[in-house]
């Protein structure tokens, strides 16, 4: 019964009027969501939102898919000219290139996470898998055509399992050292997890894109490594996250592990003369919420004794706002004036320059702690709002 | 013709194969595995880590069939494995920056926790800082090796930036390390063996003669001074070429460098004989000739030494070797991106197929010289005069490796077998203080077999019974000359434009490999590493420039079987001959075939095999004749040597008729692949005669330093004017890395430029290019301009290094007669150490 009405539906659709029928659909689809977001250029995307309006009756086609969410930034051509007005102009996909690589896997995670501190918004919750897969194909072929690259040579790629790589780090920049101890942690989620691990352990950078390049075994051996994604945060120089209150701080790398879907980096933290063992397990992920994207890192903490740790964000940018939201803090601060990044902890008393101290148990031997860092594009009322609302 | 060939048959000569197989492992399709480590777990997987940051696991890696081993990846993104042990279920494993151990905690097959044991260890970062390991002593202590650093520009000097750079490190099971000892460079191998000794070995370069086996002690030296800095004592770096005080502690084994240039790690078989009959020796891996040998050591008055010996060869770039379970041997290949004799990465399986081959198994020093014992009874008497000894030591400085020195032979007194016929004492006059190469002619077993191998090296450190001896090995030397100049006076004469500064025909630049299905000839392919007679009727390869004395130096590669030779001064010819196919056959690459037809065999055999790169280098003398043509001097050979092994001393070339001529290799006999042909003419220095006119060199805005005039700014400068028509022009110049200036004569540039690819080279006239890179940069080289005018026509010729390179005709312009230099590219320095000039009649 079920088998011969589901064969009327699939004839239904299958005449010319089912299809101009599909065909009146989907453009109805995409020019709902195309006015909304029209409309909506004067407040920052609420993506989330667009979840009672997505769904469709039949799946669009990828076209439609890229008219409805692409093309108003991208331009229906993809050359980057659409008709949202935007600060920074979107990419254009005919000129090849993508922000974080042009692998269907590095298009589909920029997609799903979107680009933090840019309009880019992430779809993670807009669209399933299979449309971010196809529009991920879709804009691919928009650009040049694309010369695959002998991945079997030396790129390691992030598929559905994270990844840890060991090598010497190159220089993030001018003045700023190489790094002959190094390890990168990646999540299946795109974002990868830069650390230096010789005379201390420390978050240098967050990336997203693709994972790394292993250019340290080519030619003669020896090189540094080249990580591919984008650096999203440039965390160094800066200071490292937790502290012994009384100074004199030693981390130490004690390993890492793949355990199910996390990378995780285990370091100790030390204090000469100090018999104490703290033991910090860290993996990271992407953040997404409705205003911005990002990443989180948790930090699972152990301590054989009980003590006081102290806990200082990166400071590399001025403090604008706090947001206190319950059983959470967000530290707001500004990039560039426009642009900003907000930092969820805990919440408690967090001071810029003493940190916030965290207690550790031996009779409770692991505290969590998650820390988000969310790009916004702009920070104002109506993205506070948005903030204490984000998941 | 019937006797012959039956004579052949009677000595045909074994091969090693016929004694153990060799089987290579197919690696998963399209993965690499430079093997580093290696080691089987409790349940009979192979574990194997690379270079590349791989560790994989094999399953039935001891099936009978290669092809049933099942690879999988178990771990990947480390930082190098160069060495790995497994304990218990676990695998510690040396990575560049950390000891550490991999677990496979939910039993899926992958090793997803890593743990640190120690980082230990100072890193600067230099691409050369390899860490290696890791054999485990009955305490659970593990050892790692520490290479030194090596910095551009003076690459060739190691340098230990960080702590414990070449140094062996001792590692307790609770992490805690501790240094053990230093003065190594690159000691890529290390082993516990069935005495419980820790032996390295280490690779030749600076301050390492050849490459050894170290018997290493608590507290010993090695002798490369960079690690001294860590001692405690002195935080300051150590001369890079002054030698310290500390006198290097003796090495048991130097392995001739003939036969290892890279050598890999080695093992003590405790096979029970499973492996053949060389119980407790050592297999040694070779990465460069890729190569197996084998090592015997033995304690003599308390210090070790003892033999090395060839093994098995052409097996590719053994890195590791490791023993299975059943007795077998596994060999793991890395060239690490180096050159190194392919395969190059990979695994193979070693059998030992059940019949003793015809063998020296070990050899036991005597007060008065060796016993010798043999693996199989001999046969016929063995006399003394099929016995030769020869002598050497080496200089301990800082140059790149040491040639054998004071090479001499030691007369064989006495040869007496056993009653059973399986010990050999070979009486010599013997002494502490050096190495010695002994080779056995014509030794068969009982039943007519030849010997496999029939040659051996010995390092004395002692006699037995003969007290702490005068001498050692290794020697103190006058520190070389500096590099900077070590290329002055040499042509490269095949790089860059490969053809330029040749005549041939029927020669063909590429990759060439042996044969797969005839190892008699090459296939070659796209590249730029041999030069290959690959066509049909090809012609010599035949230099156009002329030389008289020089020294000569090319790398040659033969097919199976191929002879062919080097053509000296129109006459004599150095033979190139493989001799892989046939015990006496009288091919012998080193032979000297003299200019009336005499021929001179070499010393000693220094050729590794068919499809191996081999550097042939002499020095030659021109004969010297009056002015009316009577013969003053006649040519000879000052010396002639392969690898390094000295094959002919001063031979006299027999009836030479030219003081100049083209060099050739021969084309249309063997096949040969050759590369890198340079040559340094030694009469071309700046001779010192009156018709040379000296032109000051009082340049505007160039400067004066003692002896030398410097330009560094860019644009013309004029030297001189009133020169005439018909002259030579001579200068002695250095020019840098990235420079490039003409000199102008008249209307005429002639370009001078030892590095800029794109720019015309040294000896370039006008749109007359040479494209060849004959001269190394920041070296001083002599060029010589020879101008003619006739009428309109004006003829220029120009020399390098005394030779000629290049001629251009084209018309002349009304100001001929002077003469300026322009510095061409914004970095330029130009230093000018001479410029003459005299009419040509």
């Amino acid at each position: 019964m079920h088998r011969s009405m589901l064969s009327i539906l699939i004839v239904v659709l299958l005449t010319p009027l089912g299809i101009l029928l599909l065909w009146l659909l989907a453009m109805w689809g995409a020019h709902q969501l195309a006015g909304d977001r029209i409309a909506a250029t004067d407040r920052p995307i609420v993506a989330r939102q667009q979840r009672t309006t997505a769904p469709v009756v039949v799946p669009m086609s990828t076209r439609s898919l890229y008219v409805a969410y692409c093309a108003q930034c991208h331009g229906e051509t993809g050359d980057g000219r659409g008709t949202r007005e935007l600060d920074r102009p979107a990419r254009s996909f005919k000129d090849g290139g993508f922000s974080f690589g042009n692998t269907p896997e590095a298009l589909y995670r920029t997609i799903s996470n979107g680009i933090g501190g840019t309009p880019m918004p992430g779809y993670a919750d807009t669209l399933s898998a299979d449309e971010r897969r196809r529009l991920a194909d879709y804009v691919r072929e928009l650009g040049p055509e694309v010369i695959e690259v002998d991945a079997s040579a030396t790129i390691m790629r992030v598929t559905d399992r994270p990844l840890v790589v060991r090598g010497h780090l190159p220089s993030l920049g001018e003045g700023l050292p190489e790094h002959p101890r190094g390890v990168i942690t990646a999540s299946p989620d795109g974002m990868s997890f830069q650390y230096t691990v010789g005379d201390t352990v420390q978050l240098l950078a967050v990336r997203q894109g693709d994972f790394v390049e292993r250019t340290d075994w080519t030619d003669r051996g020896g090189s540094p490594l080249k990580p591919l994604g984008r650096v999203i945060d440039l965390l160094e120089p800066g200071r490292p996250l937790l502290h012994m209150p009384e100074g004199g701080t030693t981390r130490h790398l004690s390993g890492t592990a793949v355990e199910s879907d996390r990378a995780v980096i285990r370091y100790r933290i030390d204090r000469p003369g100090l018999d104490p063992r703290v033991t910090v397990s860290e993996w990271g992920s992407a953040a997404t919420s409705s205003i911005g994207s990002g990443y989180r890192r948790v930090l699972s903490i152990e301590s054989t004794e009980d003590i006081a740790l102290r806990l200082q964000l990166p400071d590399r940018f001025p403090v604008v706002d706090r947001l206190e939201d319950g059983d959470r803090t967000w530290v707001i601060r500004s990039l560039d004036g426009q642009r900003h990044l907000a930092q969820c902890i805990p919440s408690g008393s967090y001071d810029e320059d003493a940190g916030m101290t965290i207690t550790l148990l031996k009779d409770d031997p692991t505290t969590i702690i998650e820390l988000t860092t969310l790009f916004l594009p702009e920070w104002n009322d109506t993205m506070a709002d948005a903030l204490k609302e984000a998941e | 013709m019937h006797s012959l060939l039956l004579a052949l048959a009677l000595v045909s000569q074994p091969v090693e194969t016929d004694y153990w197989s060799v089987e290579h492992f197919t690696s998963p399709e399209g993965e690499i595995l430079e093997v580093g480590g290696m080691d089987f777990l409790p349940d009979g997987r192979l574990v194997v880590s690379t270079r590349r940051g791989q560790v994989w696991t094999i399953d039935n890696a001891l099936a009978d069939d290669p092809a049933d081993a099942v690879f999988t990846l178990a771990a990947e993104g480390l930082h190098e494995g160069l060495g790995l042990k497994v304990v218990d279920e676990d695998i510690l494993l040396v990575q560049r920056g950390e000891l550490s151990r991999l677990r496979d905690l939910d039993g899926d097959g992958t090793f997803e926790t890593i743990d640190t044991i120690t980082q230990d260890w100072g890193m600067s970062g230099n691409y050369h800082e390899f860490a290696f390991g890791l054999p485990r002593d009955a305490d659970g202590n593990v050892y790692v090796s520490l290479n030194v650093g090596f910095w551009n520009p003076e690459w060739w000097h190691g340098r230990s930036a960080e702590p414990w750079r070449g140094w062996i490190l001792r590692i307790a099971p609770d992490g805690s390390m501790t240094p053990v000892a230093s003065g190594l460079r690159s000691p890529c191998g290390l082993a516990i063996d069935g005495d419980g000794r820790l032996l390295a070995t280490d690779n030749q370069g600076d301050w390492m003669a050849a490459c050894p086996i170290i018997h290493v002690k608590e507290g010993g030296f090695y002798g490369h001074p960079a690690s001294l800095r860590w001692n405690g004592d002195s935080a300051s770096e150590p001369s890079t070429t002054m030698p310290p005080d500390r006198f290097p502690d003796p090495a048991a084994i130097w392995i001739p460098y003939a036969w290892s240039r890279s050598t890999g790690n080695l093992e003590s078989d405790r096979t029970g004989g499973r492996f053949g009959p060389f119980e407790d020796q050592l297999l040694v891996a070779e990465l460069t000739n890729g190569m197996l040998l084998r090592a015997q050591l033995e304690e003599v008055d308390g210090v070790t030494q003892g033999a090395c010996f060839k093994f098995l060869q052409r097996i590719g770039s053994a890195c590791r070797v490791l023993f299975a379970p059943d007795g077998s041997l596994i060999v793991g290949f890395t060239n690490r991106g180096w050159g190194g004799y392919p395969p190059g990465h990979g695994l193979a399986r070693v059998r030992f197929l059940g019949e003793d081959p015809m063998e020296i198994d070990r050899v036991s020093i005597q007060p008065d010289g060796f016993d010798l014992d043999f693996t199989r009874p001999v046969g016929e008497d063995i006399v003394t005069d099929s016995i030769s000894i020869t002598a050497y030591s080496y200089n301990w400085w800082w140059d790149y490796g040491s040639p054998e020195q004071n090479v001499h032979t030691i007369p064989v007194t006495g040869a007496t077998l056993s009653d059973d016929r399986r010990t050999l004492r070979v009486e010599a006059p013997i002494e502490a203080g050096w190495c010695i190469r002994m080779r056995l002619d014509g030794v068969v077993s009982e039943d007519g077999t030849p010997l496999l191998h029939d040659e051996f090296s010995y390092t004395i450190n002692r006699i037995p019974g003969g007290g702490t001896p005068t001498q050692t090995v290794l020697r103190r030397a006058e520190p070389p000359e500096q590099r900077d100049d070590r290329e002055s006076g040499w042509l490269r004469l095949t790089w860059g434009s490969v053809f330029e500064q040749w005549e041939s025909v029927g020669w063909t630049l590429g990759e060439a490999e042996l044969d797969p299905e005839d190892r008699s000839r090459f296939t070659t392919r796209e590249g730029n590493s041999a030069i290959v007679n690959s066509q049909s009727l090809p012609s010599d390869f035949t230099s156009r420039g002329r030389f008289g004395d020089m020294e000569m130096q090319l790398k040659f590669m033969l097919p199976e079987g191929s002879t062919t030779g080097v053509r000296l001064l129109d006459g004599p010819v150095i033979e190139l001959g493989d001799n892989s196919l046939l015990a006496g056959y009288p091919a012998t690459s080193g032979a000297l075939i003299l200019a009336d037809g005499t021929r001179v065999e070499p010393r000693t055999n220094a050729y590794q095999g068919a499809g191996m790169w081999h550097e042939l280098r002499a020095t030659i003398r021109a004969p010297r004749f009056t002015p009316d043509g009577a013969l003053l001097e006649e040519a000879r050979a000052e010396s002639i040597s392969i690898d390094g092994t000295i094959l002919h001393l001063d031979v006299p070339l027999g009836p030479v008729e030219s003081p100049r001529a083209p060099l050739s290799v021969i084309g249309d006999r063997g096949q040969v692949g050759i590369a890198d042909i340079r040559i340094k003419p030694l009469d071309a220095a700046w001779p010192e005669s009156d018709d040379w006119n000296a032109i000051a060199l009082d340049l505007d805005g160039w400067e004066r330093t003692d002896g030398s005039t410097v330009g560094t700014t860019p644009g013309l400068t004029r030297i001189t004017d009133g020169l005439p028509a018909d002259l030579a022009l001579r200068a002695s110049i250095r020019i840098n890395e990235g420079g490039r200036a003409r000199l102008a004569l008249g209307s005429t540039s002639i370009f001078i430029n030892n590095s800029i690819a794109e720019q015309p080279r040294t000896g370039s006239i006008q749109d007359a290019v040479v494209r060849t890179d004959l001269l190394a940069a920041e070296n001083r080289f002599s060029l010589e301009i020879r101008r003619r005018i006739d009428g309109d026509a004006v003829h220029i010729e120009t020399l390098v290094n005394g030779i000629l390179v290049n001629e251009w005709n084209g018309d002349s312009d009304a100001s001929e007669d002077v003469l300026a230099i322009e510095l061409i590219e914004p970095e330029t320095r130009l230093e000018l150490d001479g410029l003459d000039w005299k009419p040509l009649p």
